[in-house]
């Protein structure tokens, strides 16, 4: 199983063993969780099939289904208390920057998360081209952080005048809970009353458990299964490992991201368009 | 790999009866108005059914025999008594089984939501302390939502609170301003859905005080099911993941077997998972 590791939380990733040694206990095997560094690793090695199923959001399955199609398939998203199977992209600034809307942005420099990132990448820049701003020319500078986490540093010291990040665990409306800003908040990194939100986009397609569909079915079965039930058989042990409390694992299929994927191919498209510059 | 495929080609076998005795069976019971022994589906078996039996048969590699039964307390007790390998019960059927038996399966309604669990909460400093100290008393909810509303007012009233439980209620906008009244003793006590609490109530900062130091929770429940499909406790656990693993995508892979499934609950999206005591209020 593959992991992206030095997220916005590392303990999330040592987390994820519960769902390890459930899937061990379930299969009677040696279930391996390898932790990749950075989305890229985790895409090659589904597509590659040096692991059996991986977590990744919706835009790395894009990726991977751009590579190999139907070899890998989702199985399960997770679904919010309020029925939501999505999460946002957030625009964030420094509270003390006069910027206030994605207007004041032109000119200035945004910090992007990752060329795979969904929700830090791939998305918003399809909303700003909605929106009639070309991503690639309208802002001053723009770059990869390389991670949440770097991301909100980067802001935090002035690296970026905004940076784009995932922001879930609620709605523009009621505000957030989850996503790099809030976990860092929480374990005393940066303090939220130092940034601002200032342009949502979403709700963005959460991310998937996806398998290799070349693997034996009753292996596929098990693994919904055993990675379902947790949030009913242990519901405390559910929101420990970071799984928001009273959400739980929905089935899906490739239809569920296919925006995401029409998405991620025009970029692909755009970006061969531009010399490939972020 | 080759290993890996071996052992599940041993797990793809691994049926339980009872007991953790291999069987390749699974009985599934039929609640038909009659008895009947296990067999497989006729060919004159409605199309849907047929397909739910031939799909759970596919999918497990075993024979998945049809067994007709009175009624559900009829199907209760051939489960209990390890006749029978999987039924869908109500509570009333599942009551006199639940220390033998367990709940595996619900359904999430068209347009609804799961079976999110819900918090009551009164302030930490009161008398309050159980459900029954709230009668008559002041309650608000945090919102008008499905999740923030109707589902709090089912879980509350399956355990003997409903709505003329309550000396009085109010709604408020969210989860911030319900515990906004319950601080300044507009309410006795606030419900909130799971999710609504965690905003409410998580820690953003290590510096701080915990924000809901001074908050006490009654009851944490989720609603109780009006149906499940339930197996015995003795079942392999393997068993019973692949079955919810098979289950839960049935509306996507097969709707005819799908239909079938779920038409005890006619306005079914999809199955959902389900803690063992799910069609039981009182825990």
């Amino acid at each position: 199983m593959a992991v992206s590791g030095s997220n916005d939380d590392p303990m999330l990733v040592k987390r994820r063993s519960v769902f390890r040694d459930r899937l061990s206990a379930a299969l009677g095997l040696p279930v391996k969780l390898y932790e990749s560094s950075d989305y890229n690793g985790v895409i090659q090695a589904i597509s590659s099939g040096q692991v059996d199923l991986a977590q990744i959001a919706g835009g790395g399955y894009a990726n991977v289904d751009a590579q190999v199609g139907s070899l890998v398939a989702p199985i399960l998203t997770p679904r919010q208390a309020e029925g939501e199977t999505g999460y946002y992209s957030a625009l964030v600034v420094r509270a003390d920057s006069p910027i206030r809307s994605l207007a004041d942005m032109k000119g200035k420099s945004l910090g992007y998360v990752d060329f795979n990132s969904t929700s830090g990448y791939l998305v918003p820049r399809a909303k700003f081209r909605e929106q009639g701003l070309d991503p690639d020319t309208y802002f001053g500078k723009t770059s990869f952080a390389g991670g949440h986490t770097q991301a909100v540093m980067a802001l935090a010291n002035g690296q970026f005048d905004a940076a784009i990040l995932q922001a879930s665990g609620g709605d523009p409306q009621q505000g957030f809970t989850r996503g790099a800003l809030y976990t860092m908040a929480g374990r005393g990194f940066v303090d939220l009353k130092y940034f601002r939100i200032i342009w949502t986009t979403g709700p963005i397609p959460s991310e998937a458990v996806i398998v290799r569909t070349d693997r034996p079915q009753a292996m596929i079965d098990l693994v919904r299964g055993t990675m379902a039930a947790l949030a009913y058989d242990e519901p405390e042990l559910w929101t420990e490992i970071g799984q928001l409390d009273g959400s739980a694992y929905t089935a899906v299929t490739r239809d569920h991201y296919k925006d995401i994927i029409a998405l991620r191919a025009a970029d692909i498209a755009q970006r061969r368009g531009t010399g490939g510059r972020p | 790999m080759r290993r890996l495929h071996a052992a599940l080609l041993a797990v793809m076998c691994l049926m339980t009866s009872g007991a953790g005795t291999p069987s390749p069976f699974l009985r599934v019971a039929a609640i038909s108005g009659v008895t009947g022994p296990c067999e497989a589906p006729a060919a004159s078996t409605p199309t849907g059914e047929r397909a739910y039996y031939d799909h759970l048969a596919r999918r497990l590699n075993a024979k998945v025999l049809r067994c007709p039964v009175v009624d559900a307390a009829a199907a209760a007790k051939s489960l209990a008594a390890g006749e029978l390998d999987l039924a869908v019960l109500d509570p009333s059927a599942f009551a006199p089984i639940a220390t033998t038996t367990r709940a595996i399966l619900t359904v999430r309604p068209k347009g609804g939501v799961n079976r999110i669990p819900v918090v009551l909460g009164v302030k930490a400093a009161g008398p309050i302390k159980t459900l029954a100290d709230l009668r008559g008393k002041s309650l608000v909810f945090g919102g008008r939502t499905a999740a923030a509303l109707d589902l709090p007012r089912l879980a509350l009233s399956q355990r003997g609170a409903p709505m003329t439980f309550w000396g009085r209620q109010d709604v408020a906008a969210d989860g911030d301003v319900a515990v906004a009244e319950l601080r300044a003793n507009k309410a006795d006590a606030m419900v909130l859905h799971a999710a609504a609490w965690q905003r409410l109530c998580r820690q953003n900062s290590p510096k701080l005080a915990p924000p809901c130091a001074d908050l006490r929770i009654v009851s944490r429940m989720r609603p109780q099911a009006t149906r499940a499909v339930v197996v015995r406790r003795d079942i392999a656990d393997e068993t019973r993941l692949r079955l919810i693993g098979i289950h839960m995508p049935l509306h996507l892979e097969n709707a005819a077997a799908f239909a079938w499934a779920t038409s005890w609950a006619p306005d079914a999206a999809e199955f959902e998972p389900a803690e063992a005591l799910a069609l039981v209020a009182t825990r």
